[in-house]
């Protein structure tokens, strides 16, 4: 390893080590009412999450004159289908964790391919649900003239077995066997980008020096994968299994736009399930009991996770002038591109599919597919537009801007009290622990109650309550996050700002300069959420909400015939998040893997 | 020189990641001439919500005809509510609008207690037709005003392959062993979504027998009234023939209503589609060729015919401008703009047709326009007369029906014609989900 040809010389470096207490014994002195910053987060949290939280739990064990589990009963009973397919989806989840492992694992051997690949896969991180689901269904669109899989299947079965009177038509996609394919695809294509992006982050952080040292030592590749690599992922990967095992739990817009009615049945997850049954006469109850159930598997696995999260995980900075890696023989680099090309075209496929469909006339395309010719058109943008899609943008944006402005305001004082503001350790603990059962809670836990308030008062559908909503969902995970940037600012840094005479605004100052990127990347992810939330709006406020996602959903009632129009309000309602994600897709990531508890 | 690049690009980077956000406050207005619009209903001020059930074209139509509607002092929200306009009216409905336009008069026998009467003067003035009253009324109190009619006995056909249209149920038979015969499917049937089926029942049961259809659309049905089973089973007799439905059962079953239309007249799969009259813009728009579109009344329902309407009703407790907003919907003119640009559209109101300027009515829209006037009833859609519980069992125990029954299951016929009475039954029972 040594370079012969220079002089070898030895370089001394004396480094002081960050003092990690404060410079003198005991805590600086402070006022009581700082305490009051964390009051209006509290209080929010308590009214718009905790009390219908209370509420749901009173009616899931409330049973005519008193307390017992007959609703659990009827809810096993009236669910058991959609309470096993919630099961299977959590092992989806499972998967898709693992192909984002192993795609990330693949892709340190990428080169150049790398960029475009990541960018492939985080795009449909920033859509919603509801975009996705579009893309799936303009796939795998039964007709032939229309799904570009039926008619590739189609032509090669016309190709092999000869044109065939009465027509042959491709399987049912969306019957009830098929139709689990396009919804894991689906689901897939919205995950895997975060999964790979996570676990990349994370093995690039590894020290190559330690995986060095190990082949040296003639440790095998499998050997090192599970003494070095896992262990050192062990952070990284609570977060992406909580947060895919949540996701998976909760699951709702995407069954509900992509099955079709006759399969609904069979297919049915706890979320829709439990929809259903709130329409139901005497189904408050069970469905009470049914979100109930949800809620605890949820929160068991968040709690599960929070140990693995505690690990303070540091990103070393890895130096800029890299050693390249030793090239890899020609055939493996040839497989390697190969395979990293064709994941980039199988992810690009559907957002490009859904781009073309936007781009024709609303008859091309409601009657055919993208390979069929036609004029380009912005008909169907038009149509969009008549069909309301501005008013549905400017109410999403408002709505957005107002949730996010508001989490700020409450999220980051609250943080800012529970890293410093002298809490006894125990409230510390405790907070975190309640803060991570509530960053879970599911909207079925806290929705009805929410709704007939907001009904009773004559407020919903209207913007601000629902702004609150969002704000109450959102705030427990950003002050999770910001209170370990907070917290990760050096103690004596904040002891001495604190015994100066400046006091609480010098503290909040050098804060500031250290939480930015944090505030930033809460900002973001909550931007994002509200923009491409359906369920929240949709259970608290009902069909008439006009977020952009109820907007697409109305239309894809009647699919064929508003295919052009639909594809183009899901363009436009995707181009807002899918910017904003991609845009501050590195500070995201980093605030996320930098460690949420400690 | 390369650091203070990187930290330049690294803040415009930053900078930059703000932008979309910006944009979405700021430029939107710019194309949207209602930001006022927008605040007044984020906060619902002086504002009537609508609550209605379309979506798509419909909708599109309905916020035109809103254009012309100028009202002082107050705006117009309309809430799209989808299916769950049928929960709109219930206590526990999130968005409560404070005019309903229903398409399930059923409802308002059931939800009378969330309800508030029509302006008196309504019904008196002759504004509409009398036929409905008894319908949308409760002890001579009317609480609801149909606005939009729809025509369930239609059947909407291929010109270029029908030369003699079926009057009766078997020459229709006949007509679909010929069609197979030369290898097209007659029947587009949209089994994804329940009421296309529904209204294929409707149709034949107000064949069998007009009373036990009032009957069965009434309060409190009886299930197992023999002309259910005998239209269940006349029914199946027309399903069951081998390629008589386009794409077998199990593709009808994820075909929804608009598919259907697609399949006859866009793609050429099939010749006959049921379909109510506001089918024709999505047909017109749609069609390969604009000659071969045609509709027959449905065989064998003579002078009756199998109707639907959008009602508007008041939601407790409605105020003056909701008031208002319901008198504006009962004038000749307010649905002129619907009729005579998207089409599609069968105005309740008598008077409209005869308004100036008048309705601009395609020839089969004035036809199946005059049928509704002339037929006796109303005899309501089974799904949507029946309310929201009943329609949800109809639509899964049809689906399975068609399932059962679709692609050559002949023999299977009596037993699932059983199945669904058995069901309905237990669903009226109360033991149904």
């Amino acid at each position: 390893m040594i370079d012969e040809s220079r002089p070898v010389s030895l370089r001394l470096e004396v480094a002081g080590r960050g003092m990690t207490g404060p410079p003198v014994a005991g805590g600086p002195r402070r006022g009581w009412n700082r305490h009051l910053l964390v009051m209006p987060a509290v209080a929010v949290l308590v009214a718009v999450l905790v009390t219908p939280m209370v509420i749901t739990l009173w009616q899931a064990f409330w049973i005519g004159g008193g307390l017992g589990f007959g609703n659990f009963a009827t809810a096993w009973e009236r669910a058991n289908t959609a309470i096993t397919n919630s099961v299977l989806w959590l092992l989806t989840a499972v998967g898709v964790v693992v192909a984002g492992f192993v795609i990330a694992l693949l892709s340190q051997r990428l080169g150049e391919l790398w960029r475009p690949l990541l960018l492939a896969l985080v795009i449909p991180v920033g859509m919603s649900t509801m975009v996705v689901g579009v893309m799936f269904r303009l796939i795998f669109d039964p007709a032939p003239e229309r799904g570009a899989v039926s008619a590739l299947v189609t032509g090669l079965h016309d190709l092999f077995a000869g044109p065939a009177n009465p027509p042959w038509l491709p399987p049912a996609w969306l019957g009830p066997g098929l139709v689990w394919l396009v919804l894991i695809s689906a689901f897939t294509l919205s995950w895997l980008g975060f999964v790979v992006s996570l676990f990349r982050t994370g093995l690039d952080s590894i020290s190559p020096d330690v995986i060095r040292v190990a082949k040296v030592e003639g440790i095998g590749w499998f050997a090192r994968l599970r003494t070095i690599v896992l262990p050192a992922l062990r952070p990284v990967t609570a977060i992406i299994v909580l947060t895919l095992v949540v996701s998976a739990a909760r699951m709702f817009d995407l069954v509900l736009i992509v099955v079709p009615a006759p399969v609904s049945g069979p297919t049915a997850v706890v979320a829709t399930r439990w929809w259903q049954l709130t329409s139901v006469s005497g189904g408050a109850g069970p469905a009470a009991a049914l979100a109930v159930l949800l809620y605890a598997f949820v929160a068991v696995v968040a709690l599960i996770s929070v140990p693995g999260l505690r690990h303070r995980w540091v990103v070393p900075q890895r130096p800029d002038q890299d050693r390249p890696p030793r090239p890899a023989p020609r055939w493996r680099r040839w497989v390697m591109s190969t395979l990293g090309v064709l994941i980039i075209a199988v992810w690009a496929y559907p957002e490009l599919t859904m781009l073309a469909t936007a781009l024709r006339g609303p008859v091309d395309a409601g009657l055919f597919g993208w390979w069929r010719p036609a004029a380009p058109s912005l008909g169907s943008f038009a149509e969009a537009i008549r069909a309301g899609l501005w008013s549905s943008l400017l109410d999403t944006a408002l709505l957005a801007v107002l949730a996010t402005g508001l989490l700020l305001v409450l999220a980051v004082p609250a943080a800012y009290v529970l890293s410093w503001g002298g809490l006894p350790r125990w409230m510390v603990r405790g907070s975190t622990v309640l803060l991570v059962v509530l960053a879970v809670a599911p909207p079925q836990m806290y929705a009805m109650p929410l709704g007939q308030v907001f009904g009773a008062v004559g407020q919903s559908g209207t913007q601000l309550p629902l702004a609150l909503v969002h704000t109450a969902a959102g705030l427990p995970f950003a002050v999770l996050l910001l209170r370990w940037k907070f917290t990760s600012v050096p103690a004596n840094v904040v002891a001495g700002a604190a015994l100066g005479d400046d006091g609480a605004r010098a503290e909040l100052d050098r804060a500031w300069r250290q939480v930015r990127p944090a505030v930033v990347a809460v900002a973001v992810l909550e931007f994002v959420q509200v923009w491409n939330d359906f369920a929240v709006s949709f259970l608290v406020s009902g069909a008439g909400a006009n977020p952009l996602s109820l907007l697409l959903w109305g239309q894809a009632r009647q699919f064929s015939t508003s295919t052009g129009p639909l594809a183009a309000s899901a363009v436009v309602s995707a181009l807002v998040p899918v910017l904003v994600v991609l845009i501050n897709w590195r500070t995201v990531v980093r605030g996320l893997t930098g460690g949420v508890l400690r | 020189v390369s650091a203070t690049r990187r930290i330049n690009r690294r803040t415009t980077l930053r900078a930059a990641g703000l932008l979309p956000l910006v944009a979405a406050t700021a430029a939107l207005p710019a194309g949207c001439a209602s930001v006022g619009d927008a605040l007044g209903n984020a906060f619902s001020i002086n504002t009537v919500r609508v609550g209605v059930g379309w979506s798509g074209d419909e909708l599109a139509a309905f916020h035109r005809m809103l254009d012309d509607f100028h009202p002082h002092g107050y705006s117009v929200q309309v809430l799209p509510l989808g299916d769950q306009i049928r929960t709109a009216l219930s206590p526990n409905a999130k968005s409560r609008p404070e005019v309903v336009m229903l398409p399930t008069p059923g409802l308002i026998h059931t939800n009378l207690q969330y309800l508030d009467p029509l302006p008196a003067d309504l019904w008196s003035s002759g504004n509409l037709g009398l036929d409905w009253q008894a319908a949308v009324s409760v002890n001579g109190v009317p609480y609801g005003l149909p606005f939009k009619l729809t025509n369930r006995s239609a059947v909407w056909y291929r010109a270029d392959l029908i030369d003699r249209v079926p009057t009766s149920w078997p020459d229709w038979l006949a007509l679909n062993d010929r069609l197979i015969g030369r290898g097209t499917a007659p029947l587009a049937l949209a089994g994804a979504d329940g009421w296309p089926l529904a209204d294929f029942l409707s149709n034949i049961l107000l064949t069998v027998s007009p009373g036990a259809y009032t009957q069965l659309t009434g309060p409190r049905p009886n299930w197992s009234d023999p002309a259910l089973g005998q239209a269940l089973r006349t029914l199946g007799a027309m399903w069951s023939v081998p390629g008589a439905i386009s794409g077998g059962a199990e593709r009808a079953l994820e075909m929804r209503y608009p598919d259907a239309l697609l399949e006859v007249f866009g793609y050429h799969r099939a010749a006959m589609v049921v379909a109510p009259d506001h089918a024709e813009p999505v047909i017109r728009r749609f069609r390969r060729d604009p000659a071969s579109i045609g509709v027959f009344p449905f065989p064998g329902t003579g002078d009756n015919v199998v109707s639907g309407g959008d009602i508007a009703v008041l939601r407790k407790p409605a105020g003056d401008q909701a008031n208002d907003f319901v008198r504006w919907l009962a004038g000749p003119q307010a649905p002129m703009s619907w009729i005579n640009g998207n089409g599609g559209f069968l105005a309740a109101n008598p008077r409209s047709d005869n308004a100036s300027p008048g309705p601009n009515y395609t020839a089969n829209a004035r036809r199946l326009l005059a049928k509704l006037r002339h037929s006796g009833g109303p005899y309501i859609g089974l799904f949507d007369g029946v309310g929201s519980a009943y329609g949800t069992s109809l639509e899964r125990a049809l689906a399975d029906f068609l399932r059962t029954v679709g692609d050559g299951g002949r023999r299977a016929v009596d037993q699932a014609a059983r199945t669904v009475i058995d069901t309905m039954t237990a669903t009226e029972n109360g033991s149904g989900g």
